[in-house]
């Protein structure tokens, strides 16, 4: 009866220490809680926040000024500080019962919004309803707290991840013009498109664009194909691959409305510069299209000038390459971290827990077919299948936290499993097997709690791995398109022009690290309260 | 021994079907289409027509990659095309319209093809230029045909019945005269070729060819040798990364394990720790920014690894020399060297936190052990005792560590990579991936696999070499 795990209890009604945060600003592992409490509740008044109250409003692709960006009220900013006092009040209270089950609930409440926000939301003015469904208008919400200036009105037209498929039409516009392309032959497109079905117009929409850049730039057979369609894998391929920029170039090629010689000369620039650039490039390219398609005429120097701004009293952590706000990108971010990191152990723990326990319990052929299934997984290195899946899934957060989770259960698996082999050859196992208890009984009420100790120190590490590897794929131009991510931050931090811009670095990375040391500090502290002893094998 | 070594062969062969079969899923559950460029359709208002190189492409793509075919049929031949054993009869068409084919069958088989439209005024190609040729200018004909007739849909909405019957007619036959070129071509193949095949095993129906991973449907060049270029650079910085994390990692680990508990130990446990938890992406871009832009301190270059290769040409040889006007030169070993630098110490950095506790716990698990204790007692010398009896029985999961680390060599450096513009093996996956190469992608996904089992492989034969009381069975 040795190997009895017996968990030695607190006596009951043990009186807490009188003062019970003496000496814990000395414990590391109550500062990561404290930290990973705070990105919660970042990320969770984030949304309400911004669901609860109208901040911003803007309409991207209109033909005339909107000036409808508004200031933060006073209302606003309580509301940003008052939430998560109140919360952060409410924990620490909470905190002395038990900080796990608090932090749960609020980790539970921000992977819930989190995946549940960016859902459209109606903004109170019919005319944006009106435009919107003309397909006119892009309206959104940030964060963003600066007040509106006739310079910045250009800067966040293009709100990260809108569709754009008006600058496109307007590009469309200039480069489908009488002048690059003859009469006849736009005739002759038009006429076919009304033809073809659907998918088939947008490939010769896209023919149609080879052509016409092949002729803007003066090139008619020397330019290599290859070289039109990375421009077109860029910005421009994306918007065309959209129905609502065929409908949109269907439209601009009914109305032949000319342009004057400096737009298209602007365009033509715009074009040139998207081909074989970096994407970083190409998105100031088409930052330059939206400024373009805002006042109808943009000068080339205009195309690559950049909005990043240092610090100042309307953006108290300085702005992006165009223009949003840091400040409120690291707020989005602390909630993507979260979301990533807490969802995606979540589910990877689920998963492994099952499959692993399940492995264990029936061993023989299920716990064979298990042990082949991982050890495929395990064959292809987890960086390159996350890269491929990153770059194949579609861009949401739930499909990366899921990517994330079905690529790290097995190593949730594989502990259960042997903890469970282990776990059932002892004595209480068999003691309980023959009291007559059931199967599901003896896993859950008696071998899951013991096996739990080393899977809860590895979640704990699984949540910053998750944290990096989000910030790697940010960075690396292929992570969820969420409002706001910290490694795309620090991939803006480099601009196309070679600057550095500092300010937006090094916030985004010091709270990817600060979240990062804060799991790990966790598991480390689990570590050594669960006694896990790490193994060299 | 063998009967183990026979049965990891078999998982490897399993695991590297599933790997290139989820990787092939997962790019064909991509949406968009996969095509090779510049290979578009010959617009009917083109003014320049076809040329012989891209119809020859065409013609290889079509034969090499079957991309009309269904998806499990793609993947069976993508295989069928990496297996060293091949089987049945089927030339194959090189990009530059040379064909190849396997060896003459013993047996006559039913012939796939069906019987070919040889129209009386087109006599048998006698070259396979010819027979080219022919397929290009009955294309061209072909393609016109059906401009005209697009053209008299859209222009003209009724009547002109007459007409259009005209022109549907010279289409059908301008069809017919192109399939009939194309058969031709194919049958001049199948009867007349330059063997170009591997050693048969059975003639006609088995035999063994080199391994053929295809060409870069993007690139458009063979997939090995894409492979072989971008490889050289990523294992490169991995193994001079991985040299440095060993060298720092174990004596800091040895050293804060024997003084367990000092300044030092907690010292460096808190500094690994915390670099642990640094993003690479982060670093990278602090370090250019700081240290090797010029905006910042300037001491480092921001991009790539430098000119490739030795240049003999300009007189900069590869190690440093005194060159011809009696100065020394530092050499491309040193310009390297210096590229090095910073994309190494971002590789680094975050694994010596791993490597450091795993000497630890090693020494630490031994430094108490019974033999240890008993050498120290026969008055061996400390230095012996840490190297002969401590080290030594503690390296074995070492080897393994260092074993297991082999495939990180390739895959572990796309953020560095992507920070300091280096053209590696990492940067080339997510190019395949967001090309939707697909012959590419698979390639690079053998070569992950297959260096990943063997690494594997390797580390149970070291624990087998190293520890008598491990049997592999």
């Amino acid at each position: 009866m040795s190997d009895l795990p017996i968990n030695p209890q607190p006596a009951l009604g043990t009186v807490p220490p009188a003062r019970w945060w003496r000496g814990r600003w000395r414990s590391g592992a109550w500062w990561a809680g404290l930290w990973l409490v705070a990105c919660c509740v970042a990320g969770l008044y984030a949304p309400l926040v911004a669901s609860g109250l109208p901040l911003m409003v803007e309409a991207a692709g209109g033909e005339r000024e909107f000036p409808l960006v508004r200031a933060l009220s006073p209302a606003d900013w309580l509301a940003m500080i008052g939430v998560p006092l109140f919360l952060l009040g409410f924990s620490i209270k909470a905190l002395r019962k038990s900080a796990l089950t608090l932090f749960a609930i609020l980790a539970l409440a921000t992977v819930g919004t989190g995946l549940l926000w960016p859902a459209p939301m109606r903004p109170p003015e019919p005319v944006f309803r009106e435009r919107e469904a003309r397909g006119e208008a892009v309206v959104y919400r940030t964060l963003v707290p600066f007040s509106p200036d006739v310079q910045d009105l250009s800067a966040i037209r293009l709100p990260p991840g809108a569709p754009r498929s008006a600058p496109v039409a307007t590009a469309l516009r200039a480069l489908l013009q009488p002048q690059t392309l003859s009469l006849a032959e736009v005739q002759a497109l038009a006429e076919r498109m009304a033809l073809l079905a659907p998918t088939e117009r947008q490939a010769t929409v896209r023919t149609a664009l080879d052509a016409a850049v092949r002729r803007a730039m003066g090139e008619t057979t020397r330019l290599p194909t290859e070289g039109v369609r990375r421009a077109f894998r860029g910005p421009l391929g994306q918007a065309i691959g959209t129905p609502a920029a065929a409908r949109a170039l269907d439209a601009e090629l009914n109305s032949r409305r000319t342009l004057t010689s400096e737009e298209r000369a602007a365009l033509g620039a715009a074009v040139q510069g998207s081909m074989a650039l970096t994407p970083r490039e190409r998105r100031a390219v088409t930052q330059a299209f939206a400024a373009f398609s805002a006042r109808g005429e943009v000068s080339e120097s205009e195309c690559l000038e950049s909005l990043a701004r240092e610090a100042s009293p309307r953006a108290v952590l300085g702005t992006d390459a165009s223009g949003q706000d840091v400040l409120a990108q690291l707020i989005h971010g602390a909630r993507l971290a979260m979301v990533v990191g807490l969802g995606s152990t979540a589910i990877a723990l689920m998963l492994g827990i099952a499959l692993g326990s399940m492995m264990g319990w029936f061993r023989g052929w299920a716990d064979a077919l298990g042990l082949r299934t991982i050890e495929i997984m395990a064959s292809i290195p987890a960086r390159l299948l996350l890269v491929v899946v990153a770059a194949v899934l579609p861009k949401s957060t739930l499909s990366i936290v899921v990517a994330f989770a079905v690529l790290g259960f097995p190593g949730f698996a594989i502990l259960v499993r042997a903890e469970f082999l282990r776990l059932r050859e002892s004595d209480f196992v068999a003691c309980a097997i023959s009291g007559g208890l059931s199967t599901v009984a003896v896993i859950v009420r008696h071998m899951l709690p013991s096996a739990l100790a080393g899977v809860s120190v590895r979640a704990a590490f699984f949540v910053g791995e998750a944290v990096l590897a989000e910030t790697a794929l940010s960075f690396l131009g292929i992570g969820p398109s969420s409002p706001g991510s910290w490694g795309r931050l620090i991939d803006g931090a480099i601009s196309g022009s070679g600057e550095f811009w500092g300010w937006l670095a090094v916030p985004a990375g010091l709270c990817t690290f600060l979240t990062v040391l804060a799991a790990n500090a966790l598991g480390e502290r689990l570590r050594a309260s669960m006694n896990v002893r790490e193994s060299v094998r | 021994m063998s009967v183990f070594l026979l049965r990891r062969s078999a998982l490897l062969l399993v695991s590297l079907v599933g790997a290139t079969f989820l990787a092939f899923v997962l790019l064909m559950a991509m949406p968009g289409e996969m095509r090779p460029p510049a290979d578009r359709e010959p617009e009917p208002g083109d003014s320049e027509p076809p040329s012989a190189a891209v119809l020859r492409r065409q013609l290889y793509l079509a034969d090499r990659y079957g991309l009309d075919a269904p998806l499990m049929t793609q993947y069976v031949r993508w295989l069928g095309g990496l297996a060293p054993i091949k089987f049945g009869e089927r030339p194959v068409v090189t990009p530059d319209g040379r064909v190849f084919r396997a060896p003459r069958p013993l047996l006559k088989q039913a012939q796939p093809h069906s019987e070919p439209v040889v129209t009386a005024e087109a006599p048998a190609p006698r070259t396979l230029a010819e027979a080219i040729d022919r397929v290009e200018s009955t294309r061209i004909r072909h393609l016109a045909a059906l401009d005209a007739i697009t053209r008299a849909t859209t222009g003209e909405p009724g009547g002109a019945v007459e007409r259009r019957a005209a022109l549907e007619k010279d289409l059908k036959s301008a069809q017919s005269e192109s399939v009939a070129a194309t058969e031709a071509m194919a049958k001049f193949v199948r009867e007349h070729d330059p063997a170009r095949a591997g050693l048969p095993l059975i003639p006609g129906a088995v035999w063994i060819g080199l391994p053929d991973l295809g060409d870069s449907i993007v690139l458009r060049e063979p997939v090995a040798t894409v492979m072989m270029r971008r490889l050289l650079p990523t294992v490169g910085l991995n193994l001079v990364a991985l040299a440095l994390v060993f060298g720092i990692a174990l004596p800091c680990g040895v050293l804060s394990a024997l003084r367990r508990g000092t300044a030092f130990d907690r010292f460096t446990s808190l500094l690994f720790f915390g670099l642990h938890a640094l993003p690479a992406a982060w670093v990278a871009s602090l370090l250019l920014g700081y240290v090797a832009s010029s905006t910042g301190l300037g001491w480092f270059p921001v991009h790539g690894l430098g000119e490739p290769g030795p240049a003999g040409g300009d007189g900069v040889s590869f190690w440093p020399s005194r060159g011809s006007d009696g100065v020394w030169h530092p050499g491309r070993a040193i310009d390297l060297l210096h590229h090095m630098v910073l994309p190494v110490l971002c590789l680094a950095y975050a694994d010596l936190a791993f490597i450091s506790r795993y000497g630890r716990a090693a020494v630490m698990e031994q430094i108490d052990a019974d033999h240890v204790r008993t050498a120290r007692a026969k008055g061996v010398g400390p230095w012996a005792v840490l190297f002969r009896h401590v080290i030594r029985s503690g390296a074995v999961p070492f080897v393994a560590l260092f074993a297991g680390s082999i495939p990180a060599l390739l895959g572990g450096t796309i953020v560095v990579e992507k920070a300091f513009g280096i053209e590696g093996l990492g940067g080339l996956v997510v190019e395949a991936v967001v090309q939707k190469d697909r012959e590419l992608l698979l390639g690079i996904t053998t070569l992950f696999a297959l260096v990943n089992g063997a690494a594997l492989l390797l580390a149970d034969l070291c624990y087998a070499r190293l520890d008598p009381r491990i049997r592999l069975a």
